[in-house]
């Protein structure tokens, strides 16, 4: 777990970077902008991707929780995660753009299908695991 | 090999005895069925017996005994060995030292070489999912997957895990049942 987690991380800091620089392009500014916020991004990266580690293994591999309970609290990381970075992107005005919502909203939509994917996949795994078993308990 | 039964019910015991007595484990989906005379029909190849020479039954069952007779695993700890129990091994692991048998909450050095255990053991409990690793899987509780085809398998009531790697999770795939 500890692998996967540093894995994780290492990449979730490049794409913390990437997405500075996209940024920067995208609005046409100087990649050498504020060279601190790079260090800013990375932090954000980070935080997300422990956030979604622990969603992923604690949450979605769980069978207590229902297929519901797994949707609502991966949304809410996602948009903890959504709203952090645009308040660090935009400051507090974001927060009186009806855009905010919209994009919010937008991003939820689109990951749910993600996210029944990723929870179909590792039920699918973890019901054939049971069944196997099963098979052995009635021997 | 798995070998599969079947008979009338009335030698039934009689027959799983004489399995029992040579260490060789019945399965219900085998690879060949040992079945009485006048029951074959359909299940050709198979091997036929008569129950009225069931001792005829034993001598050619030797060819099928594996090579200890024993379903235990002996472990080697604190200077001193240990019988293991099959319910309570988690994984064997490679190292250069050895092998090791980890349960709940110990660990035994044996003797055997990974390929070895691999021969004797049960293949319907125990996979190999790395070069290093051989899986009890009743001791699993979880899979979880992750990129690059990899899966973490954890255990019950433990911190211990180990990783499928990415060339074993076809095989994985397919004795769990999912191919």
């Amino acid at each position: 777990m500890k692998k996967f987690y540093a894995e994780a991380l290492v990449v979730s800091v490049f794409i913390g970077i990437f997405i500075r620089v996209l940024a920067l392009l995208l609005t046409g500014q100087s990649l050498l902008t504020s060279i601190e916020d790079y260090f800013f991004s990375a932090v954000i990266a980070m935080i997300s991707c422990t956030l979604t580690f622990g969603v992923h293994v604690k949450v979605l591999t769980n069978n207590q929780y229902s297929f519901i309970t797994k949707h609502m609290i991966s949304s809410m990381v996602i948009i903890a995660i959504y709203v952090i970075g645009n308040l660090y992107a935009g400051g507090t005005d974001v927060i009186f753009q009806w855009e905010f919502y919209g994009y919010a909203i937008a991003v939820v939509l689109v990951s749910l299908p993600l996210i029944h994917y990723f929870n179909k996949r590792i039920m699918r795994f973890n019901e054939f695991l049971h069944l196997k078993k099963s098979r052995h308990a009635s021997e | 090999m798995k070998l599969g039964l079947v008979c009338n019910n009335n030698i039934r015991d009689d027959v799983l005895n004489k399995f029992q007595s040579l260490s060789i484990e019945v399965y219900r989906n085998a690879d060949l069925y040992v079945v009485e005379e006048g029951l074959h029909t359909g299940l050709l190849p198979c091997i036929v017996f008569r129950p009225d020479r069931l001792d005829d039954l034993s001598d050619m069952l030797q060819a099928f005994a594996p090579t200890t007779t024993s379903s235990k695993i002996v472990g080697f700890k604190d200077d001193a060995y240990h019988v293991i129990s099959h319910e309570d091994i988690f994984y064997f692991e490679a190292l250069d030292a050895g092998v090791l048998c980890h349960t709940r909450s110990d660990v035994f050095l044996l003797k055997e070489k990974l390929y070895q255990l691999e021969a004797r053991l049960p293949s319907d409990r125990y996979i190999k999912v790395s070069r290093s690793f051989i899986v009890h899987i009743d001791a699993v509780t979880r899979i979880i997957p992750w990129f690059n085809r990899r899966l973490l398998l954890k255990f019950e009531h433990s911190k211990k895990e180990v990783e499928v790697s990415k060339n074993y999770v076809g095989h994985f795939k397919e004795f769990l049942g999912m191919r």
